[in-house]
C-alpha cells in the first residue's frame, strides 16, 4: 500500500512539474476544489479592534529552545520570501538553534501531493488567502491555539487551520511611461480605455479579485461587492477585455507592468515597490484596493508540527510581526505590532478606509464551482 | 542449456532497466491516473465512475478547449508539412556541402532551450516587442497584435517542430532512387505528373511519419500555448495545469489527461486508415 502511494507520488510528482513550469512562482497560486480567498474581512476588520496582550507572553521574546532541528519552510519565492527570512527565520534560528531549510514553491498543490503520498516534508507555510478554509481541513493540521495567541490578528483572519501573517494591498499598478503621468484613481479608471489606454493585466484565476474589481469599477460600494453579481462583473470586464492580459501568476502581472507591455495593473503593492526599487517606471495607486492577508498553514502530518506553531506564535507577537515591514512593503497582520516609522506611508494598515476592499473567503468557496464555470466560459470565449 | 537460451536471459537482463524505467514512468503514471479519474469524484458524485468524464464533456469550456487542441495541432502539422516538406526535398538534391547546411540549419535550434526560444519568441511578438518597435520606427500603425492570439501560438510550435517534420521526411527521400522520377519523365510524364504520380506517393510515408511526431507534441505542448497565448486559445495540457495547481481537482485533470491520451490515440489510429504505420515507422527505423 504504501509503495502503491509512493509511486503514485512521484507520477504526480512528474506531472505537476510538467504542468507547473510556466506557472510557478505565483504568490497566490491556488485554491481547492472548494477553494476560495481571502479574508472574510468585514469592512469593520480594518485591524484595530484586536490584539490584547499574548497569553504566553515568554514565548514572545524567549521562544523554547530547539537545538540543531531542522524546521522547513515554504513560501512564495522573491521579495516576500525574502522579507519573511530576514525578519522572522533568521532571528527565530537565532533565538532557539533551529536550522530551517526553505523551499520557494509554496502551494496547495504540493501540499495535497505531499500529504496524499505520505511523505510530509514541509513544516510551515506562508500561503495566500484561497487556501486553509475549513474544506481544506484534510491536507492541514489545526493551529494550536493554546500556543498561538489567536487575538493576534483580526478576528477574521484566524481560521481552524490557517492564521494571518503579514498584509498585501492589491490595487492598481501603473507604468508612468505609459500613462504619461496621468495617475489613475480608481477602479473606474482601470476600465477607462479612452483615459487610459494601452493594456491592462488581470488575473486569470477569479479569486485573485478580478471580479471584485470590475465590481467596484463599475459603481458597487466596498460592503456590496458579495454576493458577487456575475453579470454585471462580466459585463464590465467586458469593456476591456480586448486590451486585458490575464496572467497567470503575479510575477507575469508584474514583468508585463514593469517592462511596459501593460499600462495597468491589478497587483500587489509590494511588487510594485520591488519594481520600482528597480528603478522601473511605475507607481501604487493606494485608494479601493483590496487589503488581503498571507496566512500561516501547516501541512498535516508535518515533521516538527510543535515547533511550527511555537514559531507562528513567536512571529505574530506585537514586537516580532512589524518586522516584517522592514524588509518589504508587507505589513503585520497583527494591527498593534510595531513597524518602522519610515515605512508607515508605504504599509497597506496605512491606507485602510471606507474605500477599502475585502476578499470573502466563505463566500467564494461557498459558491466556487458556479462561480468559476461562469468565469472560465467568459475568459475561454 | 542451449546457447540461444543463454543469449535470451542475456538480452533480457539488458533490457530489464528499459522495461523497468518505462513501467515506473509510463505504464505506473497510466494506471494512477486512471484510476484516479475513475475514483477521484466531485461532491455528490460518489458511486458514479464517469462522473468526471461527464463533467468534462457536458461543459461547454472543456469541449472547447479540447476543440481548441485539436485544431492548433492539426494547423500545427498542416503548416510544418507544407514548409517541412519542400524543405527536406532541397536539401536532398542540393550539393552534399549546402545539404548539411540546410541540415545543421534544422538542427542548430535544437541545441537551444525551447523555453528560452519560447521567451524569445514573446519579446519578438509582444506589443512593446522587436517587430512593433520596428514597425513604429518605419511609422508603420503598431501595435499589431501578435502575441496572446493564436496565430502566436502556432508559429512558436512550428519553430519548436519542424524539426521533426524535416528529419523524417528527408530520411525517406533519401532512399528514393531519382530514377523512378527520370523513367517517369522519359515515358513522357510532365514533371508535375511525375512528382504527382512517383515521388509523392513514394515519400509520403516521411510526412506520415512527420505528422504523428508533431501531431503527438502539439496536442501535449503546454509552455508554449502559455507563454504565447491567451486563456481563450487554451488547449488541455494548460487546462489540466490549472485543474491540478489552481483547483486542486485532481480527479478531473486525469479524465482530461486521459481524454488526452485518446485524441492522440484517436488520432493514429486514422493515420493508419490512409497508410500502414509499420511501414512508416520501419522506414525511419532503418536508418
Amino acid at each position: 500500500m504504501s509503495s502503491r502511494r509512493s509511486v503514485s507520488a512521484i507520477v504526480m510528482l512528474t506531472l505537476l512539474s510538467a504542468c507547473t513550469a510556466g506557472t510557478s512562482g505565483s504568490p497566490s497560486t491556488t485554491g481547492s476544489a472548494s477553494t476560495a480567498p481571502a479574508s472574510a474581512a468585514p469592512a469593520s476588520a480594518a485591524p484595530s479592534a484586536v490584539a490584547s496582550a499574548s497569553p504566553v507572553a515568554s514565548i514572545c521574546t524567549a521562544p523554547p529552545r530547539h537545538e540543531g532541528v531542522t524546521v522547513t519552510f515554504a513560501g512564495f519565492g522573491g521579495t516576500s520570501q525574502g522579507a519573511i527570512d530576514k525578519a522572522w527565520l533568521q532571528p527565530y534560528a537565532a533565538l532557539t538553534g533551529v536550522t530551517w531549510v526553505q523551499s520557494e514553491d509554496s502551494d496547495p498543490a504540493q501540499v495535497k501531493l505531499q500529504v496524499e503520498s505520505g511523505n510530509v516534508t514541509w513544516d510551515v507555510l506562508d500561503n495566500g488567502n484561497e487556501f486553509g478554509l475549513e474544506s481544506d481541513g484534510a491536507l492541514l493540521e489545526p493551529i494550536d491555539y493554546s500556543v498561538v495567541d489567536r487575538s493576534s490578528v483580526p478576528p477574521d483572519w484566524a481560521g481552524t487551520y490557517r492564521i494571518a501573517n503579514l498584509t498585501v494591498a492589491f490595487g492598481i499598478g501603473y507604468n508612468t511611461d505609459k500613462t504619461a503621468g496621468a495617475v489613475p484613481a480608481s477602479w473606474a479608471d482601470f476600465f477607462d480605455l479612452g483615459k487610459f489606454p494601452g493594456k491592462r493585466v488581470l488575473r486569470d484565476y477569479w479569486p485573485l479579485g478580478t471580479l471584485d474589481v470590475a465590481l467596484a469599477a463599475d459603481g458597487v460600494s466596498p460592503e456590496s461587492i458579495y454576493p458577487l453579481d456575475m453579470d454585471r462583473a462580466l459585463g464590465k470586464l467586458d469593456t476591456i477585455k480586448a486590451s486585458t492580459v490575464f496572467a497567470s501568476s503575479s510575477s507575469q502581472a508584474q514583468e508585463l507592468l514593469g517592462s511596459g507591455e501593460a499600462a495597468l495593473a491589478l497587483i500587489s503593492n509590494a511588487r510594485v515597490a520591488a519594481l520600482k526599487a528597480d528603478g522601473a517606471p511605475v507607481d501604487f495607486q493606494w485608494n479601493h484596493s483590496i487589503v488581503a492577508p498571507d496566512y500561516w498553514v501547516v501541512p498535516k502530518g508535518a515533521p516538527n508540527k510543535a515547533i511550527a506553531m511555537e514559531f507562528i506564535a513567536w512571529a505574530n507577537c506585537a514586537e516580532n510581526n512589524g518586522a516584517v515591514s522592514k524588509y518589504a512593503n508587507y505589513g503585520p497582520a497583527n494591527p498593534v505590532a510595531t513597524t518602522p516609522p519610515d515605512k508607515t506611508e508605504d504599509l497597506p494598515s496605512a491606507h485602510i478606509d471606507q474605500n477599502t476592499l475585502y476578499f470573502d473567503d466563505q463566500y467564494v468557496h461557498d459558491n466556487f464551482n458556479e462561480i468559476d464555470a461562469e468565469f472560465s466560459a467568459w475568459l475561454t470565449k | 542449456m542451449p546457447p540461444g537460451v543463454l543469449r535470451r536471459h542475456t538480452w533480457a537482463l539488458v533490457t530489464a532497466p528499459t522495461v523497468l524505467f518505462m513501467l515506473a514512468v509510463f505504464v505506473a503514471p497510466t494506471a494512477i491516473i486512471s484510476s484516479r479519474s475513475i475514483l477521484e469524484l466531485p461532491e455528490g458524485a460518489s458511486g458514479d465512475v464517469l462522473a468526471n468524464f461527464n463533467r468534462l464533456l457536458a461543459s461547454d469550456v472543456s469541449r472547447k478547449i479540447m476543440w481548441n487542441t485539436i485544431q492548433t495541432a492539426t494547423i500545427v502539422t498542416v503548416v510544418c508539412a507544407l514548409i517541412g516538406y519542400p524543405y527536406a526535398y532541397l536539401a536532398n538534391v542540393s550539393s552534399p556541402r549546402v545539404g548539411r547546411v540546410l541540415l545543421a540549419l534544422v538542427l542548430l535550434p535544437f541545441w537551444a532551450n525551447s523555453l528560452v526560444r519560447t521567451f524569445a519568441l514573446d519579446v519578438a511578438l509582444r506589443d512593446t516587442g522587436v517587430i512593433n518597435s520596428l514597425l513604429g520606427m518605419l511609422g508603420v500603425e503598431h501595435p499589431l497584435g501578435l502575441i496572446r492570439t493564436p496565430f502566436a501560438i502556432y508559429l512558436g510550435m512550428t519553430q519548436f517542430m519542424l524539426p521533426f517534420m524535416i528529419l523524417p521526411v528527408f530520411v525517406v527521400m533519401r532512399k528514393i532512387d531519382i530514377e523512378y522520377t527520370q523513367a517517369a519523365l522519359g515515358l513522357g510524364a510532365s514533371p508535375w505528373t511525375a512528382f504527382r504520380r512517383v515521388y509523392l506517393p513514394m515519400s509520403a510515408s516521411g510526412v506520415v511519419a512527420g505528422s504523428i511526431i508533431v501531431f503527438v507534441l502539439a496536442t501535449g505542448s503546454y509552455v508554449i500555448p502559455q507563454i504565447l497565448g491567451a486563456p481563450r486559445d487554451q488547449i488541455l495540457s494548460q487546462f489540466i495545469a490549472n485543474q491540478v495547481t489552481q483547483r486542486l481537482d485532481w480527479g478531473l485533470a486525469s479524465a482530461a489527461a486521459l481524454t488526452l491520451l485518446a485524441i492522440v490515440f484517436l488520432s493514429l489510429l486514422v493515420a493508419s486508415r490512409f497508410v500502414r504505420l509499420r511501414d512508416v515507422y520501419g522506414a525511419v527505423a532503418e536508418r
